[in-house]
């Protein structure tokens, strides 16, 4: 009879090690894969600008500092979140390269009247080869890039106030005193 | 206004169910006669409750209120009307509803078909359900409610997750639901067994019947959610091992093993302690698919948006429904020791512990590669993936094993068989699946091997076996009584044979499919399993909520034309592509294509596929949900002498 109530028990000891193990999984965000961009340079790309048609910019234009590239498009409804953030950011000095995805010149112009223009530039990737180079898989996305053209970080997902105050510009401000 | 309407709804639901799990578990216990009698009404005005509140949310959908959010999140005026009712469970606070609607539903028939059951453990039955119920309105009202007011509205809606917008899948999370949540009944009665302290054969009995309709939705609901990702994402396969996957299949697999052990239980009155174990383990998986799905700990294409206090939510929910039923459980297994008598090595009762071992073993095997990425994550910090390989290794074996005793398993005596009686029986099974086996193996030599002749000849090991299980049964009935067989028996039949077909469809289809990815312009054609595909033309398209291309393919066999196949791929308006397969269905083999992004100014990536029996793999697990379903349509459950309970 002993040994069979400790045969009843497992089962309950199983759970409260299971219950454990997700009670601390349950913080680690699963989407937080690490880009295999990370410590590379910034994928090559050749686009041209929002408001300019005819302006070629490359990646090797990119000016040498800390700067963030940030993907997003005009039927992106948590760009619209974010964008609060990046006028922070901006108001900051962080230079921020906007990268327009599979969108339409027109509709692009109107939200950033509506929304706010933080960047410096904005490039147009309507086919979206640019972004397959990045490796997005979701917008927004936001890439760190170091003063020598080096894809430092990835924030995936719309970048709250808090998260600009808290993580971001801290990130920024580091990696300019590295430079 | 439906949403406020809604709201209170689901309030007043709140209260109802709290009613009802007081009533039916302190109502028994306090004696209180006027309390004991509001547990069923309860359960009803619960149901009723549930469902109002769910019929205002499909009012806010169909007619886009875009002032709730979870509306203008899901939903927008230019999606199809059929879409507007599915996109009610189409993300996390909808479908949820959706839950709590199915379990009232299962809560309201237990309350209507328990009469003729003992009156005390009834009301228990009745309470645990309540308690659930509980549980997730809970959870809806506090954590994700779907009636939450966005003002001022945006200006227009999103829209639901495209590859969600397709017919099927209008069946799908409602009959996995149906399945998943169904399984909450088997646990009430187990708990509310355990409470009273009683567990026999009569038991078994009741439980009986409601196992099999949940297992029999969960078989259908899976068998659904394969068949739309074979055509659906595009590359043809009809499994992929995905973290949500597993957690459908996980109870599917302990709900088959529970179908069985309820037989001996019923039958030799064994097994008492294990099957209420099943029982609870079935709900618990069921629970931890809801949590794995919902939480965010695992990352899948099914994951809905991560919010940390739903999954410490439903974690707690888990470990209070799992572990009290455990702690039940670990307080009464003395008082369900077996009674039972004893069985010899060869009988129907080893083969039925050969069942549920393989079976629990392989719920096991898929729980780790599930669970692994996660362990591994919190004790290293590290990432990785288990896939396929994993699964494909561990699983194979066990189901072989399985497939095996399938075939066996029925003839087999209860108590104790007969060697030599079991060889009579099942030696012409065995030649005759072999020799069709080798034969197949022979036509198809070109592309065939060993594997494919011994995977046949275990599938046609299954079906024949089956019917000359059920030919037997019928030839030593006694004459007059030959075909009216009891439909548990013919249940049992569908239900293996279903095995064996859906066997067959895996085995072939893995094994002789070819496929050839490539890019094509118009004019241009590829070779693919003695196929020709032309890509003949490609035109765009617009759809009331997406445009993008479609390709025109004609495919020739011998210079013969035998299909044209129109492929589309779509960009929808929230801006995700998406890929609709054409499919031409010939008797015996799949010709596929499908159609990916382009890749430059006239040429698109394409995806041709011939793949042979694929179907069978659903036509399998529709005959075994069918199977599942002559068994409930038995007599015996609704007999009022042995106090049926069946619906």
């Amino acid at each position: 009879m002993k040994r069979k109530f400790v045969w009843a028990v497992i089962p309950l000891l199983v759970l409260a090690v299971l219950v454990a193990v997700f009670a601390f999984g349950i913080d680690r965000d699963p989407r937080a894969i690490p880009s295999p961009l990370i410590g590379q340079p910034v994928p090559a790309f050749s686009l041209s600008t929002l408001n300019a048609p005819d302006a070629i910019v490359t990646s090797a234009e990119l000016p040498h500092r800390v700067l963030l590239i940030n993907v997003f498009a005009s039927w992106c409804a948590s760009c619209t979140v974010e964008s609060e953030a990046l006028d922070w950011l901006a108001k900051q000095g962080v230079l921020i390269y906007g990268l327009d995805y599979s969108d339409r010149r027109d509709y692009a112009r109107a939200w950033l009247e509506d929304w706010g223009n933080p960047y410096e530039k904005v490039l147009f990737d309507p086919q979206g080869e640019a972004a397959v180079a990045f490796g997005i898989y979701g917008v927004p996305e936001t890439f760190v890039v170091d003063a020598s053209g080096r894809v430092r970080h990835k924030f995936t997902g719309a970048i709250s106030v808090e998260a600009a105050k808290k993580k971001v510009l801290p990130l920024v401000r580091k990696l300019e005193a590295e430079s | 206004m439906a949403p406020e309407l809604g709201e209170f709804a689901l309030v007043l639901a709140l209260a109802l169910a709290a009613l009802q799990a007081i009533a039916g578990l302190a109502g028994p216990w306090r004696g209180g006669e006027k309390l004991m009698a509001l547990a069923r009404p309860a359960a009803w005005t619960q149901l009723l409750a549930v469902a109002v509140a769910f019929g205002c949310l499909t009012y806010s959908f169909v007619t886009t209120d875009l002032t709730v959010r979870y509306v203008a999140e899901n939903a927008n005026a230019a999606m199809p009307l059929l879409y507007k009712f599915t996109g009610v469970w189409g993300a996390h606070a909808g479908s949820l509803l959706l839950w709590i609607l199915i379990l009232a539903f299962w809560g309201g028939a237990v309350a209507l078909f328990s009469r003729r059951l003992p009156r005390v453990f009834a009301l228990r039955v009745i309470g645990v359900m309540g308690l659930v119920s509980l549980g997730f309105i809970a959870f809806s009202l506090f954590l994700s409610d779907p009636f939450i007011r966005a003002l001022p509205p945006p200006p227009s809606g999103a829209d639901l997750n495209p590859i969600l917008q397709d017919p099927l899948l209008a069946l799908h999370p409602p009959m996995l639901y149906m399945g998943y949540v169904g399984f909450s009944v088997a646990f009430a009665f187990a708990i509310a067994a355990m409470i009273g302290g009683r567990m026999d054969a009569a038991w078994a009995r009741w439980t009986r019947p409601w196992t099999l309709a949940a297992w029999l939705f969960l078989t259908l609901g899976i068998t659904a959610g394969s068949f739309w990702s074979y055509y659906e994402l595009g590359w043809g396969g009809w499994w992929f091992w995905d973290p949500v996957e597993n957690a459908s299949f996980m109870p599917w697999l302990v709900g088959t093993a529970l179908i069985h052990s309820l037989v001996v239980t019923e039958k030799r009155g064994a097994f008492k302690g294990w099957t209420a174990l099943l029982a609870i383990f079935a709900f618990s998986l069921s629970l931890l698919g809801t949590f794995l799905v919902r939480s965010g700990v695992l990352v899948s294409v099914h994951a809905f948006a991560i919010d940390p206090r739903r999954g410490i939510y439903v974690l707690a929910l888990l470990a209070v429904a799992i572990g009290g039923g455990l702690a039940l459980y670990a307080w009464r297994a003395r008082r369900l020791a077996a009674t039972g008598g004893g069985f010899g090595l060869l009988s129907r009762e080893t083969m039925i512990v050969v069942n549920n071992v393989l079976l629990v073993v392989a719920c096991a095997a898929v729980l780790l590669g599930t669970l692994y990425p996660l362990f591994y994550g919190v004790l290293t910090g590290g990432r990785l993936s288990v896939g396929p390989p994993y699964f494909n290794k561990v699983f194979i074996p066990l189901m072989v094993a399985m497939f095996v005793f399938i075939g066996l398993a029925p003839s087999v005596r209860w108590r104790r068989g007969n060697w030599r009686e079991l060889g009579r029986r099942l030696l012409w099974p065995f030649v005759i699946a072999l020799v069709l086996a080798i034969i197949v193996g022979a036509v198809t030599w070109n592309g065939g091997s060993m594997v494919l002749v011994a995977g046949v000849a275990l599938a046609l090991w299954i079906m024949v076996s089956a019917l000359a299980e059920l030919a037997r049964r019928i030839i030593q009935a006694p004459a007059g009584r030959r075909l009216r067989l009891s439909r548990a028996a013919w249940g049992m039949t569908f239900a293996h044979f279903g095995a064996g077909v859906a066997v067959l469809g895996i085995v072939v289809s893995s094994l002789l499919s070819s496929y050839l990815n490539t890019s094509l312009t118009p004019g241009q054609s590829a070779e693919v399993g003695g196929y020709r595909f032309v890509f003949a033309d490609a035109r765009r398209i617009t759809g009331p909520n997406y445009r993008g291309e479609q390709g025109v393919f004609h495919v020739f066999e011998d210079g013969q034309r035998v299909a044209v196949l129109r492929p589309e791929s779509r960009v929808y308006l929230q801006g995700m592509p998406t890929s609709e397969s054409s499919i031409s269905w010939k008797p015996t083999h799949d010709i596929y294509v499908a159609m990916g992004q382009a890749v430059g100014e006239h040429a698109w990536s394409f995806r041709l596929q011939v793949r042979p029996f694929v179907r069978f793999i659903w036509f399998g697990g529709i005959l075994m949900a069918f199977g599942g379903v002559l068994a409930l349509a038995d007599p015996r459950y609704r007999r009022r002498k042995t106090g049926g309970g069946g619906p």
